[in-house]
């Protein structure tokens, strides 16, 4: 091991052009989603129909430039997206964490039963990693009233069950080490022996996991959000931006196109951040995935 | 004199678990087995592996459960379904070194935190009032030949020999009678090897009882009083290791002997390494 990061040193340490843009674009993203709804302000339900369709870069009547055009009801594309970038901060954070936790307390406690609880909690994490994450969503969100917190719960649902088995393997791992052998003997309590010995090397191993969670919950929520069962309709998300410009595909490509390029950008960017962090602290440890 | 550990007719199976499995079939690692061991002495177990060696100390501090049989220490039964209460005097009294001096320290914590843990842990006569101070710490450090600058690494900044005796010292810390030691040596080069024997030859010299383990007769050799020799789970041979080594009785024993590098065959087989190496740095083939 110790050959492998010395060899590595040079390229773990040094960030290529693309990365240190990719991790531009996602503090961009954070900026925008925190602070981008106080900056500009933007009305969903006020219409201007003599500014329909604009597209991007036009003057509008109040002397503000529509960067993204305007859609089909005259609403400036640019303001829903930063809009839509705090619904994307949100809901891709707080169900990534949701999922995060939950998926490490069945985790860590099959890992440590082992036996038959290890075995049925596993295989009801089998079970739902064999359906498609986004069925899953589409199911729950056709029973639950839509709002931004029932996205967030269907979102963590679908997403639980991958770090429930990365947990797990973990934990199993950590059990056979001397040090948490010897901990057991010495009657730690197991919360003191999972909070002491087996939590921390769940941790870096967890946040590379998180970083690839987070871009497909952001992905997830803009299908929600693109098939309607999302967020509630006066709140704009991304896929609610682009399922409006579909109707208008032939002749205003931007209201459906500019936000597309937008959660493109974003996903694939976390991506590269995520990657940064692999190398970087990873050492190996999450080649499963 | 009584015995500080003693051991009998251990019986332990590993169950092999499934969901929806009709009939569990448990393996047999330990079948019948009794042992005693002396204060002061060092009773060796050798075994090839899978012969139940291992197994056999991590039954008797608890780390495998459902086995039949009676451990004893200080002649009083050890329940480990006792609770906190109930076991720490075991707890205190026996304690283990693992293989892998890499692994036997928490990576996450300085060895201050991991040392201040275990005489926390330890019985109040031992660790006395009030958290444990520099000079409670420098002293266990002192006592396995380190010093106090080791205090505030972690373990991942000691080579394997120094994580050896960081091990020995976290369990010096409890002031055990009883050490048991699953292939302490077999992971450090023969160098150091030598110095964690030394060091157990001091603490066994004040009165410890070690119980052993390791394939490596050699060592046992050098440091056992008395010999177990395990086979599949049960107790084939046992003895004074110089008799044992010297005159076995059974076949296998002999067998196990003959095949240690380090007793017999140590001058063949260094003779043969020296000759492929002259024939191979000679251009000729080997």
């Amino acid at each position: 091991m110790a050959m492998t990061i010395s060899t590595a040193h040079r390229s773990r340490s040094a960030l290529s052009v693309t990365e240190i843009l990719a991790v531009a674009v996602v503090l961009l993203f954070v900026v925008v989603g925190v602070a981008g709804p106080n900056l500009v302000d933007f009305n969903p339900a006020a219409t201007d129909t003599s500014a329909r369709l604009k597209p991007p870069m036009t003057m509008l009547a109040d002397g503000s430039v529509a960067w993204f055009g305007t859609d089909a009801v005259g609403r400036n594309v640019a303001k829903q997206v930063i809009y839509g970038a705090r619904i994307s901060l949100i809901v891709g954070f707080t169900s990534a964490l949701l999922a995060a936790a939950f998926g490490v307390v069945i985790g860590v406690w099959a890992g440590w039963a082992g036996g038959r609880t290890e075995q049925f909690l596993m295989r009801i994490v089998d079970v739902q990693l064999a359906f498609p994450s986004i069925l899953i969503a589409v199911f729950l969100a056709a029973f639950i009233e839509p709002s931004l917190l029932s996205v967030i719960v269907i979102l963590a649902v679908t997403r639980w069950a991958i770090v429930a088995r990365v947990s797990r393997a973990i934990t199993t791992r950590s059990l056979t080490r001397s040090y948490v052998e010897a901990a057991i003997i010495s009657g730690d309590s197991a919360w003191r022996v999972v909070r002491d010995c087996i939590l921390p090397n769940l941790w870096i191993p967890l946040l590379i996991l998180m970083s690839a969670e987070l871009s497909l919950i952001i992905l997830a929520e803009a299908s929600l959000g693109f098939l309607g069962l999302g967020t509630p309709i006066d709140v704009p998300s991304w896929g609610r931006i682009i399922s409006s410009g579909r109707n208008y595909l032939a002749n205003a490509w931007w209201i459906a196109t500019l936000p597309g390029v937008v959660i493109v950008l974003v996903v694939v960017s976390i991506g590269v951040a995520g990657e940064i962090l692999r190398r970087r602290l990873g050492r190996g440890v999450i080649t499963a995935i | 004199m009584s015995a500080a550990l003693d051991v009998e007719q251990l019986t332990f199976g590993y169950p092999s678990a499934s969901l929806g499995a009709r009939r569990q079939v448990i393996v047999k690692a330990l079948d019948h087995v009794s042992l005693s061991v002396q204060p002061g002495r060092v009773l060796g177990i050798v075994g090839e592996s899978g012969s139940g060696k291992s197994t056999l100390l991590r039954t008797i501090v608890g780390l495998n459960r459902g086995f039949s049989g009676t451990i004893r220490f200080n002649g009083r039964p050890v329940d480990h379904g006792a609770g906190k209460a109930g076991l720490a005097d075991f707890r205190a009294g026996v304690q283990m070194i693992f293989q892998d001096p890499g692994g036997s320290l928490n990576p996450f914590k300085t060895i201050r935190q991991t040392l201040a843990a275990a005489l926390a842990r330890a019985p109040l006569g031992i660790r006395g009032e009030g958290k444990p101070g520099e000079n409670k710490l420098g002293a266990l450090l002192d006592r396995v030949g380190m010093n106090a600058s080791a205090l505030d690494r972690r373990p991942s900044e000691f080579s394997g020999g120094q994580l050896q005796r960081l091990a020995i010292a976290r369990a010096l810390a409890s002031n055990p009678s009883v050490i048991l030691c699953d292939e302490p040596t077999s992971a450090l080069d023969v160098s150091v090897q030598a110095q964690i024997l030394d060091l157990f030859a001091e603490l066994r010299a004040e009165g410890r009882a070690f119980i052993f383990v390791t394939h490596n007769l050699g060592v046992l050799g050098h440091i056992a009083d008395d010999l177990v020799v395990m086979y599949r789970g049960k107790v084939i041979e046992t003895g004074p290791a110089r008799q044992v080594i010297a005159s076995p009785r059974e076949a296998y024993t002999s067998a196990l002997i003959a095949a240690s590098p380090r007793l017999k065959h140590r001058g063949a087989l260094l003779n043969q390494a020296r000759e492929r190496r002259e024939s191979a740095s000679g251009g000729k083939p080997a």
